[in-house]
């Protein structure tokens, strides 16, 4: 299982450590196969375009 | 400020673009290569005090390609209504913001009353947990400028504000929402070690 980096999270921020605090998190994102139209969509491009 | 938010969305950017790399240098089976993958990210049900700074919030969601359900809901509403939207929505991640401010007239930074919406932030998250008690399975994100950080985290959120009660971004909780977002379930890795152990 991966966990979401704190320290990753924190630097992204605007007003890092000093405005945003957090405890180990899973991530969410999952990836399904096969590829189709209708499925949903990220912003992400599919690999063959 | 607008300097800045350029910035952390580039570095957003990059650091996603950098990840879905490195996934597709490693194809973990010969067969995968010729399957294209779909990919599936969370839902958002994002609940805000403020209605400007959620249309803000919604277009940098649409942008960064999140799934969101926005609603405006007041303060003061928000441990009440916090249960009828999750049944509707479903999410997998709560965010709940607004308006904050700690005031010294009222007393001392570790108590919760000397703050303008703190406890109704607690409340909702109190009441969000009730619904879905575990840290893995939702993830919340709550708190604005100047929130009782510490007491937000003890009612069961996975992330908070603010911990030096300065005021915060209004678009800080969308980076952290998407980080993770984006943060894949499981490690590539894994996979590679079990097709070579097959």
């Amino acid at each position: 299982m991966e966990k979401v980096d704190i320290y990753d999270v924190v630097s992204r921020t605007i007003t890092r450590e000093k405005g945003i605090g957090g405890i180990e998190t899973k991530g969410l994102f999952r990836v399904g196969l096969p590829y189709m139209k209708e499925l949903p969509i990220t912003n992400e491009k599919s690999k063959d375009e | 400020m607008k300097q800045d938010e350029d910035l952390s969305y580039r570095m957003f950017r990059q650091d996603y673009y950098l990840r879905s790399f490195r996934d597709y240098a490693q194809p973990t089976h010969e067969k995968e290569q010729s399957i294209s993958q779909f990919r599936i990210c969370p839902k958002v049900l994002h609940i805000d005090g403020d209605s400007l700074f959620l249309k803000k919030c919604i277009q940098l969601y649409k942008r960064l390609g999140l799934q969101v359900h926005g609603m405006y809901v007041e303060e003061a509403e928000m441990p009440v209504k916090v249960k009828i939207l999750m049944e509707k929505v479903q999410p997998d991640i709560l965010v709940i913001t607004g308006h904050d401010s700690y005031s010294k007239q009222k007393g001392d930074e570790k108590d919760i009353r000397a703050y303008r919406n703190s406890k109704y932030f607690v409340e909702a998250v109190r009441e969000a947990r009730k619904f879905q008690p575990s840290l893995d399975q939702l993830v919340i994100f709550a708190g604005a400028c100047q929130s009782h950080f510490e007491s937000i985290i003890r009612a069961g959120a996975n992330f908070a504000s603010s911990p030096t009660r300065i005021n915060i971004h209004a678009l800080d909780p969308v980076y952290v929402v998407a980080k993770v977002g984006y943060t894949p379930l499981w490690k590539k890795w894994i996979f590679t070690m079990l097709s070579v152990a097959q």
